[in-house]
C-alpha cells in the first residue's frame, strides 16, 4: 500500500518536474477523452438512443428488403390492414407517415411537419395526452368526423397554451378539424412531427388493392416474440393476402422481397450514417491513439532520465515488477489527469453538435445529445486503460536495461540512453494518422465544395422559391387548382417588384419531380417504337424558363391559360440533351412521342397518350435523392394540364433586389389569393442547396475538427519528441558546441532529424489516406479519392506544422551552454 | 591589444554565480589570471572550488557573470554565438574528465567531427585525423566504436580530437581523473609532448604527481586563486 503511495507520489513529483510537456500531455489527452466521450454519446444516440416511450426496444419498424426500389420498401395500406386484423406476434402494429400539415387558426396559417397515423399508433406507443385524448378505433373512416392531435411544442408556441383547445375547431388541410388531445411534452413521431391526424383507410374509394397508397409501420412486439419470428409471420401474411386477392392485382405486392422487422432505430438511420459513424469510431480511436502516443512519449523521456533513479530503486531492493508497476501506474496517472480537461471538452463540445443537428431539416427528435454519467464513465476507463498501455512501452524498455551498467558507467560516453528509436516511431504514426485524417477531410470539404459549384446551370441565388400544398378539402378539382395557380401568377405579374414569376412542381427547383416512361415515332410517324426510354420530368407555367434567366427556347411556350379541362393538344418542350439523344438529325419540333401515366389518378396506365413537341429548352440541372448523381431534366410538361398538389412558387425579382426582399409581397399575394394557405420553404435554390448539404458539411465539419485535433496532438507529439531527443542528447550537443559547432549547425541537426520522421509520416500517412479515402468512396460519397489538390495542402500542412513544432526546441538546443551539457554528472 | 603582449589568456576580475533554486551558488569570486603562450598551467584545489568553472571560462564554453576576459586577440565580451564557435573550433582543444565522444560515432568520425565544422576538404580531413590518431596511437581502432574501448583508449581519442585541428591552447578538466596510473601517465606523456611542440595547455587535475610537469601551479580555494607556484623560476632557482 505504501509502495503504491509511493508510485503515485514519484509520478506526480516527475510530472511536476517536467510542468510543460506535462501540461501538454494532461491536455492533449484531456481532448482525446473529450472526444471519444462525445463519440461515445454521439454513437450511442443515433445507434440506439432511448427513445421517450415506454419499453422502446419492443418498438420495431416493418418494411420490404431484398430487390426492391427504395420507394417501394414501404408497405401497401391493403396489406397494412391485413397485417393489422390478423397479426398475432406483435401487442399493436401502427402505420405512419410524415409530411407537410397546413393549419389556419385564428388568422395565422402556419405549415408543419405532422403525421398521418393509424389511430392506434399512441396507444401502440403508450404516449399519454397532456390534455383530451388520443384515436380512437373508427377514426380512420373517411365519414368519420376529422380530428387532430397537437404536440406540447405548437400548443405552447401557435395556440397560446389555450387550456380550453380541446375541442375547438381548427383548419386543417382546409378541412375544418377538431382538436382532440394535446400530447405531452416531448412526443414527436416519427421525426419532428407536430401534430398528427388519423390516416383515413378508404378501401371502397380506392382501387382494388391498388400498391400505391403506401405508409410506413412502426409495432410494439409481443414480449418473448423475437423480431425474426415476428417477421416470418408477416411475410406468411403476406403470402395468404396475395393468394386471397385476384390474379390481376397480386403483381401490386412485391412478392419477391422480404419483410423486413428491424429495430425502429435502425431504420430511421440509413446505411450512409451508420458507415459514417462507424468510420468515425475508428478516427476517434486513432486520435486516442495519437493522444496515448504522446504520454507514452513524455514517460519514456522521464524513465530515460531517471534511469539512475531507478536503478537505484533497483539496487536498494525493488525487483523488476515493481518498476514496472511504478511506470505502469504513473501512465495511468497522466491519463487520469485528462478526464477533467476532457469531461470540460466534452461539454463544451457536444453543444456546438447539438447546434448543428439542429440546423438541418429532417432530423428524428430524438437526435439530442447530452453529457451523461455513463459517458464519462466510458471515457474515463478507456482513457485509464490507454494509460496503461502507454506505460507498458517505456517499462518494457526500462525494465530491459541493464541497471549496474547503469549505475556505474553512465557517463563512458555521451549515448548511454538508447531510448530513441521507439519515440521516433510514435511520432512517424502520428503524422501518418494526421495525414490520413487530414486528407479524407479534405477530401468531404473539396466535395462539398464541388456539389455547390458545378450544380446549377441557372442564377440559382437570384431566385425566391416558396412551396405551398393545395389540398383536397378545397382543391380537389383540376379547375380549382388551376383557378388557385392563375390568379396568383396574374397577380404576381402586376406587382412592379417582380419581373416574372412561374409554378414548377419541383421542390425548391432542386429535385427531379418524377420520372416518365416514353416511347419515340417511327419513322414515317403514324406510331410509336416499341423501345421505351424514361426522362426526368418536371411540371411548369410558361414563364418557367424566363424566371430561371435561361433565355429564350426555339419553339413555343405552353399557352398561359387552357379555357377548360384536359383537352387533346398534349404538349411538351423537350431540352436540349433530349434533342441531341433522340433527334440528333432533325428538328423535333412538331414531333410526337407517346408518354405512360403522369394522371393524378393512381390507376396503372398500360398504354400512354401522344404529346406534341412544341419548343426546345435549355438543360437545367436538378438532383436526385441521392446527392451524388446529377440529371437533368429531358421532359417538360405544362402544369395546368395535370395541376399537383404541392407546388413551388417561383420569383425573379425586378432588376437589383435581393430576392428575398420579395418575401413578404409574396406571402400577401398568396395571402390575397386565399388566406388560409401558408407558405414555406421560402429560400433561393442556393441556399436550398446548403441545407441539402448540411448532413454533408456537418460530417465533414466534425472530420475536419478531428483532423485539426489529430493534427494538434501531432504537433505537441513533434514537440515533445525534439523537446526529449535534446534532453538525450544535451551532451553530445555539448561536446559538438565545444569542438566548434555552431548554434545553427546545432539547429538544423535537430530539425533534420524532424525532417526524416517527417518523411516517413507523411509517405506512410499517404498511403494510410488513399486506403481510407477508397474505403470512404465505397462506403459513402463520391468523393475523388486521388485529389492531388487536397494531397499536396496536406502535405504543406503538415510540413509546415512540424517544422513549427520541432524550431522552438532545436533553437532552445542551439542555444545551450556548453558547460552545462559536458558537465560529468 | 599591443603585438608584444605576451599573454594569450588574460582573466580579469572573473565571476560566476550559478543560481538554482533561488540559491546563489558563487563558483568564482573574482579571479584574475594571465597566462603566457606556450606555457603548461595547472589549476588545482579542492573539490567545489571552482576549477571546472574557471577551465569551462577559459574555454569559452561558458560565460562569466561578471569580468573581462581576453582571449589571444579576442575581447570575449564581445562576441557572438557563432564567432565563440569559430574560435573553439580553431583555436581550442578541449579535453574532458569523462572523454565524452559521440557514442554513435566511430573513432575516426569523433577525431574529424571539429574538422567537418570548419569545412575541411574531405581528403584532407582524413589526412589531418590519421595523423592525430596516429599521435595517439590509436589509428589501428580507428573503426571501433567509443563503448568498445577501455577508459584510457577513449581518453586517447579526446585527445586526438582535442589536437586535430593544431589548437594554439588545449584545455584539460582532470584528463587522467577517470584512468589508472599507468593509462593516466600515458594521456599525460602525450600532453606534455603536446606542450613541448609549442601548444599551450592549462589542466586541472588532482594528482600533485603531474603538478611537477607543469610551469605554473594555480592552487585555488572557494572561488579565488589562493596562490600561484611558480615551478620554472622554482626549477632555475635549484
Ligand atoms: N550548473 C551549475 N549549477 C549550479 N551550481 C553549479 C553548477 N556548476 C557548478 N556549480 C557549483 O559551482 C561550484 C564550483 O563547481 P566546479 O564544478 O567548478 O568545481 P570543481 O572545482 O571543478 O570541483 P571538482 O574538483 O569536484 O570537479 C560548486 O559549488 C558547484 O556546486
Ligand atoms: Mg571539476
Amino acid at each position: 500500500m505504501s509502495y503504491c503511495l509511493d508510485c503515485i507520489q514519484t509520478s506526480f513529483k516527475t510530472l511536476a518536474s517536467r510542468p510543460f510537456l506535462s501540461v501538454l500531455s494532461i491536455l492533449t489527452m484531456g481532448v482525446g477523452i473529450g472526444t471519444l466521450m462525445n463519440h461515445f454519446i454521439i454513437y450511442k444516440g443515433v445507434m440506439d438512443p432511448n427513445l421517450p416511450f415506454p419499453n422502446s426496444e419492443e418498438i420495431v419498424t416493418v418494411s420490404f428488403v431484398g430487390d426492391v426500389e427504395q420507394s417501394n420498401k414501404n408497405i401497401p395500406k391493403h396489406l397494412i390492414y391485413y397485417w393489422i386484423n390478423n397479426q398475432t406476434s406483435f401487442e399493436a402494429l401502427s402505420s405512419f407517415q410524415e409530411g407537410t400539415i397546413n393549419v389556419y387558426y385564428q388568422n395565422r396559417a402556419i405549415r408543419y411537419s405532422g403525421g398521418w397515423v393509424h389511430p392506434n399508433l399512441m396507444d401502440m406507443l403508450k404516449a399519454k395526452p397532456f390534455l383530451g385524448e388520443t384515436f380512437k378505433p373508427g377514426d380512420d373512416e373517411l365519414e368519420s368526423p376529422k380530428k387532430v392531435i397537437l404536440s406540447y411544442k405548437i400548443w405552447k408556441n401557435d395556440f397560446a397554451a389555450d387550456p380550453s383547445i380541446v375541442g375547438k375547431e381548427i383548419l386543417v388541410n382546409s378541412e375544418s378539424t377538431m382538436v382532440v388531445g394535446v400530447m405531452e411534452e416531448g412526443f414527436h413521431f416519427p421525426f419532428q412531427s407536430d401534430l398528427w391526424v388519423p390516416d383515413t383507410y378508404y378501401p371502397g374509394a380506392m382501387l382494388p388493392y391498388d400498391p400505391k397508397p403506401t405508409s410506413m409501420v412502426a409495432a410494439r412486439l409481443k414480449e418473448g416474440v423475437s423480431m425474426v419470428d415476428a417477421g416470418k409471420e408477416l411475410d406468411q401474411l403476406k403470402e395468404d393476402f396475395v393468394a386471397a386477392i385476384p390474379k390481376l392485382y397480386q403483381a401490386s405486392i412485391p412478392t419477391d422481397s422480404q419483410v423486413n422487422v428491424a429495430s425502429f432505430v435502425s431504420m430511421m438511420t440509413d446505411e450512409v450514417t451508420r458507415n459514417i459513424m462507424k468510420l468515425m469510431a475508428a478516427v476517434v480511436i486513432l486520435v486516442m491513439f495519437i493522444a496515448s502516443a504522446n504520454v507514452s512519449n513524455l514517460m519514456l523521456a522521464s524513465a530515460s532520465t531517471r534511469l539512475k533513479e531507478i536503478a537505484i530503486r533497483n539496487a536498494v531492493g525493488a525487483n523488476r515488477t515493481q518498476i514496472i508497476t511504478l511506470l505502469l501506474l504513473e501512465g495511468a496517472i497522466i491519463a487520469s489527469s485528462g478526464i477533467v480537461p476532457g469531461t470540460i471538452f466534452s461539454l463544451w463540445t457536444i453543444d456546438w453538435v447539438n447546434a448543428q443537428i439542429t440546423q438541418q431539416n429532417e432530423i428524428p427528435f430524438w437526435f439530442q445529445f447530452s453529457v451523461t454519467g455513463t459517458s464519462i464513465l466510458w471515457g474515463s476507463t478507456i482513457a485509464v486503460i490507454t494509460g496503461l498501455v502507454a506505460g507498458i512501452l517505456p517499462a518494457l524498455k526500462v525494465s530491459k536495461l541493464k541497471m549496474s551498467q547503469i549505475l556505474q558507467d553512465d557517463s563512458r560516453t555521451a549515448s548511454s540512453l538508447h531510448v530513441n528509436a521507439t519515440n521516433r516511431t510514435l511520432v512517424v504514426l502520428q503524422i501518418s494518422v494526421s495525414c490520413a485524417l487530414l486528407v479524407v477531410a479534405g477530401m468531404m470539404i473539396r466535395q462539398i465544395a464541388s456539389y455547390q459549384n458545378k450544380t446549377f446551370t441557372f442564377e440559382s441565388d437570384s431566385v425566391l422559391t416558396a412551396r405551398l400544398g393545395l389540398f383536397d378539402g378545397k382543391y380537389k378539382s383540376l379547375e380549382s387548382k388551376n383557378e388557385f395557380i392563375q390568379t396568383l401568377l396574374r397577380n404576381l405579374r402586376n406587382e412592379e417588384l417582380i419581373s416574372s414569376a412561374a409554378i414548377s412542381t419541383r421542390l425548391q427547383n432542386l429535385y427531379s419531380s418524377f420520372d416518365l416512361g416514353f416511347q419515340l415515332p417511327t419513322e414515317d410517324g403514324t406510331g410509336f417504337k416499341d423501345q421505351e426510354h424514361r426522362s426526368h420530368s418536371d411540371l411548369v407555367t410558361t414563364d418557367y424558363f424566363d424566371v430561371l434567366g435561361v433565355g429564350p427556347i426555339e419553339g413555343r411556350k405552353f399557352p398561359e391559360r387552357i379555357v377548360s379541362g384536359p383537352t387533346e393538344d398534349l404538349e411538351v418542350i423537350v431540352t436540349e440533351e433530349f434533342v441531341e439523344k433522340h433527334f440528333p438529325d432533325e428538328s423535333p419540333i412538331g414531333k410526337r412521342i407517346s408518354i405512360r401515366t403522369i394522371d393524378q389518378s393512381s390507376e396503372i396506365k398500360k398504354i400512354g397518350k401522344t404529346y406534341e413537341i412544341i419548343g426546345i429548352a435549355p438543360d437545367t440541372f436538378v438532383h436526385n435523392d441521392y446527392i451524388d448523381e446529377i440529371d437533368s431534366v429531358g421532359i417538360y410538361l405544362n402544369i395546368l394540364k395535370a395541376p399537383p398538389r404541392f407546388i413551388t412558387i417561383m420569383v425573379r425579382p425586378a432588376e437589383g433586389l435581393n430576392p428575398y426582399s420579395l418575401v413578404p409581397l409574396l406571402k400577401r399575394s398568396v395571402a390575397e389569393v386565399d388566406k388560409e394557405i401558408p407558405l414555406y420553404f421560402i429560400e433561393t435554390p442556393g441556399d436550398s442547396l446548403k441545407q441539402e448539404y448540411a448532413g454533408l458539411q456537418f460530417a465533414a465539419e466534425w472530420f475536419s475538427i478531428l483532423s485539426g485535433l489529430a493534427l494538434f496532438l501531432s504537433f505537441v507529439g513533434i514537440f515533445g519528441i525534439s523537446s526529449f531527443s535534446i534532453l538525450q542528447r544535451i551532451q553530445e550537443i555539448g561536446i559538438r558546441k565545444s569542438i566548434g559547432s555552431t548554434s545553427l549547425e546545432i539547429f538544423t541537426l535537430i530539425l533534420r532529424q524532424g525532417l526524416a520522421q517527417l518523411l516517413l509520416g507523411l509517405t506512410l500517412g499517404v498511403i494510410a489516406a488513399l486506403t481510407l479515402s477508397v474505403a470512404l468512396k465505397d462506403l459513402t460519397y463520391n468523393i475523388n479519392p486521388f485529389d492531388p489538390i487536397v494531397y499536396l495542402s496536406v502535405i504543406l500542412i503538415l510540413t509546415v506544422s512540424t517544422l513549427l513544432a520541432a524550431i522552438y526546441p532545436a533553437s532552445k538546443a542551439a542555444r545551450i551552454m556548453p558547460a552545462e551539457a559536458t558537465r560529468v554528472q | 591589444m599591443p603585438e608584444n603582449d605576451p599573454y594569450i589568456i588574460k582573466l580579469e576580475g572573473i565571476e560566476k554565480v550559478y543560481y538554482t533554486d533561488e540559491i546563489e551558488t558563487y563558483a568564482l569570486s573574482g579571479v584574475h589570471l594571465n597566462i603566457k603562450k606556450g606555457e603548461f598551467v595547472v589549476i588545482s584545489g579542492p573539490s567545489g572550488c571552482g576549477k571546472s568553472t574557471l577551465l569551462s571560462i577559459a574555454g569559452l564554453l561558458d560565460l562569466p557573470t561578471v569580468g573581462n576576459y581576453r582571449f589571444r586577440t579576442h575581447d570575449t565580451a564581445n562576441l557572438k554565438g557563432k564567432e565563440r564557435a569559430s574560435i573553439r573550433n580553431n583555436e581550442i582543444g578541449f579535453i574532458f574528465q569523462s572523454f565524452n565522444l559521440i557514442g554513435n560515432l566511430t573513432v575516426f568520425e569523433n577525431v574529424e567531427l571539429p574538422l567537418i565544422y570548419r569545412r575541411i576538404k574531405k581528403e584532407k580531413r582524413k589526412e589531418m585525423t590519421l595523423a592525430a590518431l596516429e599521435r595517439v596511437q590509436m589509428t589501428h581502432r580507428r573503426n571501433h566504436l567509443p563503448s568498445q574501448l577501455s577508459g584510457g583508449q577513449q581518453q586517447r581519442v579526446a585527445v586526438a580530437r582535442a589536437i586535430v585541428g593544431g589548437p594554439a591552447v588545449m584545455f584539460a578538466d582532470e584528463p587522467t581523473g577517470n584512468l589508472d596510473t599507468q593509462n593516466g601517465n600515458r594521456v599525460m606523456e602525450i600532453l606534455k609532448e603536446l606542450n613541448n611542440d609549442g601548444a599551450t595547455l592549462v589542466m586541472v587535475t588532482h594528482e600533485k604527481a603531474y603538478e611537477s610537469y607543469a610551469d605554473r601551479v594555480v592552487k585555488m580555494l572557494d572561488g579565488k586563486v589562493m596562490e600561484i607556484v611558480d615551478q620554472k623560476s622554482k626549477r632555475g632557482v635549484a
